[in-house]
């Protein structure tokens, strides 16, 4: 017979999200599908017309999580549309503020999945760690952005300022101590999620999470619009994809690149650029402990290359023809991170189009919970880290043009 | 740890500038930024005002620990009271809503929980410089403030540069 089950709400990611499965009778999930269920606030709408610079501080509203990586896919965006080439050294510190935002983000999630695998007698030289670890990656957006959250630094053209050498030898004395860090945390983490073991003794099976869909990422650390043809990327609406009764409670899109369903993120960042092969949910949280260290070696090397007295941002006005389409692409903590924009002659914004990466991991994740019994399913959400607020930006229409009903979203 | 962390005392800007009286805080620090010549206070190095946006869980209030030196934190954020609209309300840890432990979405941590624990554990002061709110409109998005909240800006300014002194 089989039934449908709902797990409302997934729990300790980011953002409001459900799973709704279809199960077998030995409760083996035959049809997943994750939704979020977070409000549609319409950014790309509110966005057209405003003057361009307005869209990496309005950007970094979309939530509280990840304010440099949509600032720093919109003045990218932005930058392609105006013909902008940012100088060799705001691009620098561009990337290292992104590099901060990740070196945060990253120990945050392995705070979040703790109580599933960390056993309580590890548990507090664990967190230090972690703390330890965010607050090296808060110096750095807090140094180098100019402020904690909302970065002002991080400017069409570049970046406002260049940093002081003492600042320079600051980050780079606590990259180190983040290194050694970051290398425990890799010893710790990676054993545990190999024995596929949660922390009350259940074994995770070992397929779970497998899928045979692709990978997108366009850089190890940055972001890089030559590795994308964006021609090939199409995002469909949930009545596209989903069944009816699904498709209504959905507000993201479903993008497809050549077609196909992609994974973002740490892992694929992995498989694209460092030969990894791993399948299944634990090895995104593998990619992700060994991405630590990927960054903090990043960050070090940008601190070793930044001349701290070159020009950090270019003048050019910031005028599009109105036509043009720009890409800005930021391989952001969750994954590729893309913002499209185009200005017009008098600076301001004709169009705006985010595809976020939790975007491209949502219809991904509803399908890698197939197989398995669906007990497992919230640790393959949990594995992608999803954060879903910026994700969420399409109000779903019935068959007659209207809006659905509000209480679908809730 | 991060530069906001080492000062005595942090001035928080918290809501969202895009939906309507919810951007309170953020014009707030804006109002107190632009008055740093007036009040030398402000630019003490012993003081950071930071627009922490909906941020103020992740990238703050949950990085502070035994190692912070801060002393006090001091909070503007629109409040739902059912006062007259505009009407200021200074709270302390006492006032804040004694909610049960929040362990569901990591994005949506109610501020109250952790301001609590941080007074609890570290001894650090909190006050809310709290706005009764007129018109939040998440999750349409509104870039204005009504005129009653934006009305008690500078109000609400005198009463942080007092909560300073």
């Amino acid at each position: 017979m089989g039934k449908t089950v709902e797990i409302n709400p997934t729990t300790r990611h980011e953002g409001h999200t459900k799973l709704v499965l279809k199960v077998d009778d030995d409760g083996i999930v035959e049809k997943g599908n994750y939704l979020s269920v977070t409000p549609v606030r319409g950014f790309e709408k509110f966005l057209v017309g405003k003057p361009a610079e307005f869209a990496p501080i309005a950007v970094s509203r979309f939530c509280g999580i990840c304010p440099i990586a949509h600032a720093t896919s919109a003045v990218e965006a932005i930058e392609d549309a105006c013909g902008i080439i940012p100088p060799k050294d705001g691009l620098l510190l561009r990337e290292l503020t992104g590099l901060g935002n990740k070196m945060h983000s990253h120990p945050l999630h392995e705070f979040l999945v703790a109580p599933d695998f960390v056993p309580e007698n590890d548990r507090v030289e664990y967190i230090k760690r972690i703390q330890q670890m965010r607050k090296t990656g808060q110096y750095i957006v807090d140094t180098i952005g100019g402020e904690a959250i909302h970065a002002p630094n991080i400017k069409v053209g570049g970046m406002a300022k260049n940093i002081t050498p003492s600042a320079a030898s600051k980050i780079f004395y606590k990259c180190k101590e983040f290194e050694k860090l970051a290398k425990e945390q890799v010893e710790y983490l990676v054993p545990i999620f190999e024995n596929r073991m949660l922390v009350d003794g259940t074994e995770i099976p070992e397929k779970l999470g497998y899928h045979d869909f692709g990978y997108l990422a366009t850089d190890a650390t940055y972001g890089n619009r030559e590795n994308i043809d964006q021609s090939k990327v199409i995002e469909y609406t949930p009545y596209d994809v989903y069944e009816k009764d699904v498709a209504v409670q959905a507000c993201t899109t479903i993008p497809r690149y050549n077609g196909r369903l992609m994974e973002v993120g740490p892992r694929a960042r992995f498989a694209r650029f460092h030969d990894f092969k791993e399948k299944g949910a634990m090895a995104i949280h593998i990619a992700r402990a060994y991405e630590n260290v990927v960054h903090v070696k990043r960050a070090m090397e940008i601190i070793e290359e930044l001349n701290v007295d070159g020009i950090t941002r270019a003048k050019d006005p910031i005028l599009g023809d109105g036509e043009k389409l720009g890409l800005g692409v930021h391989e952001a903590a969750r994954g590729h991170n893309t913002h499209q924009a185009s200005i017009d002659e008098k600076g301001r914004i004709k169009y705006y189009n985010a595809i976020v990466a939790t975007t491209w991991n949502i219809p991904l994740i509803g399908k890698a919970v197939e197989g398995t019994h669906y007990k497992f399913a919230e640790h393959v959400v949990r594995a992608y880290d999803p954060c879903v607020s910026c994700a969420t930006h399409m109000i779903s229409l019935d068959y007659d043009n209207n809006v659905v009903d509000e209480k679908y979203f809730k | 740890m991060p530069g906001y962390l080492n000062k005595e005392i942090l001035v928080l800007g918290c809501g969202n500038i895009l939906f309507g009286d919810d951007g309170f805080g953020y014009h707030v620090i804006n109002r107190l930024n632009e008055l740093r010549e007036e009040y030398p206070i402000l630019n003490s190095e012993k003081i950071q005002l930071i627009d922490a946006g909906t941020g103020a869980s992740h990238f703050i209030l949950s990085l502070i620990d035994n190692e912070t030196p801060l002393k006090k934190i001091v909070i503007a954020d629109i409040i739902e009271y059912g006062l007259k609209p505009g009407e200021l309300k200074r709270l302390t840890v006492k006032d804040l809503p004694n909610l049960s432990k929040y362990r569901v979405d990591a994005h949506d941590m109610p501020l109250a929980i952790m301001l609590r624990e941080i007074n609890d554990d570290f001894g650090i002061e909190i006050v809310v410089v709290g706005c009764q709110q007129k018109n939040v409109t998440a999750p349409d998005i509104l870039l204005e403030l009504s005129d009653d909240v934006s009305n008690s800006i500078e109000d609400a300014v005198k009463m942080i540069i007092e909560e300073l002194n």
